[in-house]
């Protein structure tokens, strides 16, 4: 299964490569950092050129991340229309003033320290109407440095490229469960505090 | 009359049963992960299991890097590159000779231990 996925690199070259970051960027499964592992692989043996492998996984993950929050943004239009109320439209104000401010260390991390969180940040930065361009710069950034830490860690370990793999996406699982246990904690530690104060 | 006061977990699941579930679920993930990475790291400890065998995947100089001996080595045995516009995989080259392509990676593996061996 992994190997049949390594097959693809030279086989299909950069369109797999962009291809495989663009619908990875939608939360569709797709193993775009095996991909990218491999590309680095063939980069380290002369088998494919650094430019266009790079060049096409980052297009491929910008392009993704400005269809997701595309999608997030029709998206909230239609629920808006569905279920409009007075409740509702304060409390997406308030998740929109929290994104804005906090948005851009949210994009910029979900690239690439906690990448299985990237395509939820990119649907809830649309719904939420981040400003496009606050989160097109974020995420350009980010995505560099997502394609070229894997890209990299493919070219210094080509020759255990299956180590790698599972290594990496070990860690970025468990650091994305991690980021959400954060949140929720917090969440509910905020929740509990104006509960207290309330009956106090 | 006053409401008796309800325990923390009841509050929570009753006024925020979002936060309270991704909670609840973020920990059984952490913990799920935690467990993987741990199994995943006694299995790879072993070098050996790092070590990748040639594969129907690798293309010759993919080969070569991987077993550090001079790309000839291997393209000695493949014989020249397919047609293709591409880079060719082992598979691609056994394809174009017409053997089965664990016949093909067997004379590769001979040809890499000639050549470690010395002359």
């Amino acid at each position: 299964m992994i190997e049949g996925l390594i097959e693809l690199v030279p086989r299909y070259g950069p369109f797999i490569l962009a291809l495989g970051t663009f619908l990875s960027c939608l939360a569709l499964p797709v193993p775009s950092s095996l991909l990218m592992l491999s590309a680095g692989g063939f980069i380290a043996s002369g088998d494919i050129s650094a430019i266009t492998a790079i060049g096409a996984a980052f297009i491929g993950a910008v392009l993704g991340d400005l269809t997701g929050f595309h999608i997030g943004q029709r998206g909230a239009r239609i629920l808006a229309r569905l279920s409009g109320g007075p409740k509702r439209a304060r409390l997406m104000a308030r998740a929109r003033t929290a994104l804005r401010q906090r948005g851009t260390p949210a994009v910029f991390l979900s690239r690439w320290l906690f990448s299985p969180l990237g395509p939820y940040v990119n649907f809830a930065g649309g719904a939420a109407a981040l400003p496009l361009m606050l989160f097109a710069r974020a995420a350009v950034a980010g995505e560099a440095v997502w394609v070229l830490i894997y890209t990299g860690a493919g070219y210094l370990f080509a020759e255990n490229l299956i180590w790698i793999g599972t290594v990496l996406s070990d860690v970025t699982g468990l650091l994305a469960a991690l980021a959400v246990l954060t949140v929720c904690a917090l969440w509910l530690r905020t929740a509990l505090r104006h509960r207290h104060d309330r009956e106090t | 009359m006053t409401r008796p006061p309800r325990s923390a977990l009841a509050y929570l699941w009753a006024r925020h049963p979002i936060a309270l579930a991704g909670f609840v679920l973020a920990t059984l993930a952490v913990l799920i992960l935690s467990f993987r990475l741990i199994t995943h790291t006694i299995y790879w400890a072993d070098p050996a299991k790092r070590d990748q065998s040639i594969q129907p995947w690798m293309t010759p100089h993919y080969v070569s890097m991987s077993w550090d001996v001079h790309p000839e080595v291997v393209l000695n045995v493949t014989g020249p590159k397919p047609p293709k516009r591409r880079p060719s995989t082992i598979d691609d080259y056994a394809e174009a000779l017409g053997v089965p392509v664990f016949d093909l990676i067997r004379d590769i593996d001979t040809a890499i231990a000639a050549e470690r061996a010395g002359p």
